[in-house]
């Protein structure tokens, strides 16, 4: 378990060097000077050059990655180009939309996707079945900022149930929060249930038809006792799997419904970051992204072992 | 079925939290909606005209100011005189006006201010026009004086501008983030991505301009459908400027709301690389731009919604000449005069495109017009700002492109040698220089009119169209400006009708 633990903080350690480098490379070739966006078409070289020495661009880039990875060692993040704010609080910002955005999200598509795949799989070939395989492929066509305008459309311009975009923030208290996110939670939901619900479906059916269950079965059990004693906890693991990959969709995913619901989160972030080639915004917010993925990862495997016995047997080995 | 009612559950909660926000609004603050958050909020230290549109006048004031008819008007200088020689302005300062922090405002900010402007290490995004100035002194604390290297008729108007407001001394460097000026309203908070706030100044000096308003709120929203939805279910009570034409139309017929057509200075044009062939033959641009039917691009580009224009000036500006007719839309001559170029056999070229609407629909209908006089377009889309900037404008690597000059009276970038328009005329040169030393605005509206027909003969650009200021409101809501003489939300005389 610890050598487990510190094999994936060494590796998470080297992923994150190595895409912040890769990021820093990719943005000092690619056109455009954040200082020429920042004085517009009537500026002068001297006024370009000053701000050039402001902003620290005037170093050539390995020295400029040294001082930001330097900086990031020791806690400091560096100053936003654009905003003229430290980079943590501008991301801890985010994230305070970003991370409940994506767990709303994730809560949403699974209690939604696993009863609706348990009970198509329960009822094979049956109407119900029918009916839920239609409407998970129906989750996994629509894209998600189509779907967030659908929802904007009906639920907060024609019933006006809930307000049509923006964040009143944390401070205006939970209630009026919650209420910004429930319709992006769910423009990210739908599709994510989609797929959850056809892995769901598959995995249980695929334990369905495995010996240990037929053998169960034989020894008296009844179908519901085998459906939920030994079929839905073995079905759990491919489904973990598909959860934790679908973490980094939601990220991805996020940009577009960020923009759509003009929520201040971590997508629209590094999006004008990268509008604006505010380098050192966009280095932090790719890194916080990676390791997100990377930890999400980890509690993935972490799940494995406490799904699977087999699992765990082979770790202490 | 659990789960369904949950959702459900979970949605009339929400909705009745969300009710509860809204009745208990006040009416005595406004929601703007803008496409565009701005990067800053000192207009005196970055270009974006996003922060003068949230700072400027609201916020931030200047010696003097441009108002809604786009007239000069005193503010923080009471008065003034200039020399015979044009060359030296006296200001005479209001007194005591303080900025929000409590420092006051007199000679040695407005100086402070000016000298910050035109210092080595200014980053202000129109230092050249500052360049001018040879010296400011302060004989006394409620007198400014302004020496010029030469005289400069445009000064009291850039004075005007959102890039020339005064700032204090001891807050100016943090204005960027937490901006102090000496305006009605004061910064309140700033929640990045989503808002800006500005509250009252209970202090403002300016007794005959109190704000009837306590309380601005700027919301940035940069998808065109979440504008309209932000609108029509009560979230944002204006956008001064919506972003999608074709969306503007079901807002007219809608009681509910104000939707007024409002002209700017946002001149759309499409430069060509003048120093480079075949565009360096004044008739290859001549005709191009005969090729080109103003009034079908404004209907097909922008949903009809758009002035037409015939050199590089904008409607609202004082001395503009409509010179739409010089060289008129006239497809048989635009093909005789490529044929006299050496061009019978046609042409082609490529234009760089940004990605904003406007420009992406514009250029597709100009590939058509030129297909039809036998030149071939290939359209090439470029990001804007970042890449733009750095091909088109910066290292001249484009044949066409297209974009939407933002400053007022700027016809005098066709005179800089560096310009990405890369136009060389010593007549027009210095027709501008005269018209910038002249201080008579009658002979220098004369000098501008001479200069605006000089390009609509030579055509360096392609001039097409204004955008339009297409404002939507609450229709309760008045006082806001409907032409845009200036990049701005002057909010300060906005009201609530009872």
């Amino acid at each position: 378990m610890l050598a487990l633990l510190s094999r994936r903080l060494l590796g998470l350690a080297a992923t994150l060097l190595a895409v912040a480098a890769l990021v820093f490379a990719v943005m000092s070739v690619l056109p455009g000077d954040p200082a020429a966006i920042m004085l517009g078409t009537s500026a002068r070289p001297d006024t370009l050059a000053a701000l050039h020495r402001q902003m620290g661009l005037d170093a050539p880039v390995p020295v400029r990655f040294g001082r930001w990875l330097g900086g990031a060692l020791t806690g400091d993040f560096g100053v936003s180009t654009t905003y003229g704010v430290p980079v943590a609080a501008l991301i801890a910002e985010r994230l305070a939309v970003t991370l409940p955005l994506a767990f709303l999200a994730i809560a949403l598509s699974v209690a939604a996707a696993l009863p609706l795949g348990v009970l198509a799989a329960a009822r094979r070939g049956q109407a119900v079945d029918v009916l839920v395989t239609a409407l998970a492929q129906l989750g996994v066509a629509l894209p998600n900022f189509w779907l967030g305008l659908l929802l904007v459309l009906t639920v907060a311009v024609w019933l006006g149930w809930l307000p049509a975009g923006g964040f009143p923030g944390w401070a205006a208290g939970p209630g009026p929060a919650l209420a910004a996110l429930v319709l992006p939670a769910l423009a990210l939901a739908l599709p994510q249930a989609g797929i959850l619900t056809r892995v769901t479906r598959t995995a249980v059916l695929d334990v369905l038809e495995e010996d240990f269950v037929r053998t169960a079965r034989a020894k008296g059990l009844s179908r519901r006792a085998a459906l939920w004693r030994h079929a839905v906890p073995n079905a759990l693991v491919p489904v973990v799997t598909v959860l934790g990959l679908q973490f980094s969709f939601l990220i991805a995913g996020s940009v577009l419904v960020e923009s759509v619901f003009g929520l201040p989160g971590l997508g629209r972030l590094a999006y004008q970051a990268f509008a604006q080639r505010d380098l050192v915004v966009l280095q932090d917010v790719v890194l916080v992204f990676a390791a997100l993925v990377i930890v999400v990862n980890f509690l993935v495997d972490l799940a494995y072992l406490a799904l699977d016995p087999r699992l765990r047997a082979r770790g202490t080995a | 079925m659990r789960v369904i009612k949950g959702i459900v559950g979970g949605l009339a909660l929400a909705a009745a939290l969300s009710w509860g926000a809204v009745a208990a609004q006040a009416r005595d603050d406004v929601v703007l909606g803008l496409s565009i958050e701005p990067s800053g909020l000192d207009p005196t230290v970055a270009a974006p005209v996003a922060i003068g549109q949230v700072t400027w006048q609201n916020l931030f004031e200047g010696l003097v100011r441009i108002d809604r008819d786009g007239r000069i008007v005193p503010q923080l200088a009471r008065s003034w005189t200039i020399s015979p020689d044009g060359r030296t302005y006296t200001f005479a300062l209001q007194t005591g006006v303080r900025f929000h922090d409590g420092e006051p405002f007199d000679s040695a900010s407005a100086r402070f201010s000016l000298d910050r402007a035109r210092g080595a290490a200014s980053t202000n995004p129109q230092k050249q026009f500052f360049g001018v100035i040879d010296a400011v002194e302060t004989p006394d604390a409620a007198t400014l004086v302004v020496r010029l290297r030469e005289p400069a008729g445009n000064l009291l108007y850039w004075l005007g501008w959102p890039a020339s407001v005064m700032v204090a001394p001891a807050s100016a460097a943090a204005d960027r983030v937490t901006p102090v000026g000496t305006g009605p309203f004061r910064f309140a908070s700033w929640t990045k991505g989503d808002r800006v706030v500005l509250e009252r100044n209970p202090s403002y000096w300016d007794a005959a301009r109190v704000p009837p308003l306590s309380r601005l709120t700027f919301r940035f929203i940069g998808d065109p459908q979440a504008q309209v939805a932000a609108l029509q279910s009560g979230g944002v009570d204006a956008f001064p400027e919506l972003s999608a034409p074709e969306l503007f139309g079901p807002f007219k017929a809608d009681p509910r709301f104000a939707a007024v057509v409002g002209s700017t200075d946002l001149k759309v044009v499409a430069g060509m690389n003048d120093a480079r062939k075949p565009f360096d033959d004044p008739r290859v641009r001549r005709a191009l731009m005969m090729a080109v039917d103003r009034a079908t691009l404004i209907e097909g580009a922008q949903s009809g919604l758009g002035q037409p224009i015939g050199s590089h000036y904008a409607p609202n500006d004082p001395g503009y000449i409509d010179l739409t007719g010089v060289l008129p839309f006239d497809p048989a001559r635009a093909k005789a005069l490529l044929a006299e170029a050496g061009h019978a056999d046609g042409l082609s070229f490529t234009i760089k495109v940004p990605q904003m609407p406007y420009a992406a629909h514009t250029a597709e209908v100009l590939q058509a017009m030129f297909a039809d006089i036998g030149v071939t377009m290939t359209i090439v889309p470029t990001e804007f700002p970042a890449k733009w900037v750095a091909e088109v404008f910066k290292d001249h690597d484009f044949d066409m492109t297209v974009v939407a000059h933002a400053e007022p009276l700027d016809i005098g970038i066709y005179a800089r040698p560096d310009y990405y328009f890369g136009y060389r005329n010593p007549a027009f040169d210095r027709t501008i220089a005269e018209a910038e030393r002249t201080t008579d605005a009658g002979a220098r509206l004369a000098l501008y009119g001479t200069a605006q027909r000089m390009l609509a003969e030579d055509v360096p650009a392609l001039y097409l169209y204004v955008l339009p200021k297409l404002g939507v409101w609450n229709a309760k809501l008045e006082g806001l400006w409907v032409n845009e003489p200036i990049p701005s939300n002057d909010l300060t005389q906005v009201r609530w009708r009872e």
